[in-house]
């Protein structure tokens, strides 16, 4: 996934559309979420991905079909969903593109990712949060986090 | 919560999946399923596609669950690679759903996750069955088969386990080839139609 492409082309975009000043998008943040983020964090674990990209975008409809038809043309997809996808409160988000224009794109952090996968789909991701676990990325804020909503790790990882 | 109980259950956990990452089956499922582009995996370098089980996929599903995410896009765009005649009937019912345009969840996807569906739209996918309809002979099915896959005769020989002579042979119209890779190029064709 050549991330940097997209935000870039998706950059020039709104160069393009804000020529005319304030009638244009304005500025754009993306928040990366789900396997995407993971992806951009980098974290050496065995990393499996559908071809989707779940973010947060506050934008007008236009700007957010725009991003889809970028990551289309890159053969990925804008889940349109991503906005129901639960994120803790706790969440922090780590600066990955900024082109000084109109752009900016974070990513939530990995823990987080990790407790919203846990808590939302186990099923799919469990093996993800096993090897996150056995590969000792997991930080105290993540059980910390797991405790605090209820997820239960033990029953998650038990069997197979 | 018992951290260090945690920690031994997911170290076990994931010594299983390093296991079932091992085995040939799994690892043509998974190349199968980057190659087709319903999977990204930055471990797959040269992925290469096989004709898959059903027993397989499920299999690499419990190394990969995302696997049983796209099984039912893998099934409806692709039903060539998978050597069974039939599918599961939770599988088929899904299938037959989308084809009203209708969504039901399938093992623990959701319905609103059956997206893959609509999302993976490869280039010889929508295209495949017209074609295949409108093409009277053997020969010009399975070419159109065989490139709309994007594969080389070569490639699909491989994967179908004919030999490449009598496939070009086939694709020429010649149809004096053994019977076993006659048989073989027609179940194809009935597959995907």
């Amino acid at each position: 996934m050549n991330f940097d492409k997209i935000f870039e082309e998706f950059d020039d975009w709104l160069k393009e559309e804000n020529k005319e000043g304030v009638i244009g998008p304005g500025y754009v943040t993306l928040r990366v979420v789900g396997q995407g983020a993971l992806f951009l964090a980098d974290i050496n674990l065995k990393l499996r991905a559908t071809k989707d990209l779940d973010a947060f975008v506050e934008a007008k409809h236009a700007v957010v079909i725009q991003l889809g038809k970028i990551l289309k043309a890159h053969g990925l997809s804008f889940d349109h969903l991503s906005n129901e996808i639960w994120m803790p409160d706790e969440t922090k988000y780590v600066d990955v593109f900024d082109s000084g224009y109109f752009l900016t794109v974070k990513r939530a952090g990995v823990e987080y990712i990790m407790i919203s996968k846990a808590k939302m789909a186990p099923e799919k991701n469990k093996e993800l949060i096993a090897n996150y676990i056995a590969e000792g990325k997991a930080t105290e804020e993540f059980f910390t986090l797991a405790q605090k909503y209820d997820i239960d790790l033990e029953g998650l990882l038990d069997g197979y | 919560m018992d951290i260090k109980k945690v920690m031994e259950l997911a170290k076990a956990r994931q010594e299983t999946r390093r296991k079932l990452e091992k085995d040939p089956a799994v690892k043509r499922v998974l190349a199968t399923l980057v190659k087709v582009g319903l999977l990204v995996d930055q471990t797959q370098e040269n992925p290469r596609i096989t004709t898959l089980s059903i027993r397989d996929i499920f299999k690499a599903a419990r190394a990969e669950p995302r696997v049983i995410e796209v099984l039912p896009a893998l099934a409806y765009y692709y039903r060539i690679f998978i050597k069974d005649d039939k599918l599961p009937n939770d599988l088929e019912k899904v299938l037959e759903a989308y084809r009203k345009r209708q969504y039901l969840p399938y093992k623990w996807v959701e319905k609103n996750h059956i997206k893959w569906l609509d999302f993976h739209s490869p280039k010889l996918a929508g295209r495949l069955k017209t074609s295949i309809a409108e093409a009277p002979k053997l020969s010009l099915q399975i070419r159109m088969i065989r490139k709309k896959n994007g594969l080389t005769q070569k490639e699909f020989a491989n994967i179908f386990n004919v030999s490449k002579f009598s496939l070009e042979k086939i694709e020429k119209g010649n149809l004096n080839v053994h019977a076993k890779a006659l048989l073989t190029i027609q179940e194809i064709v009935k597959k995907a139609s």
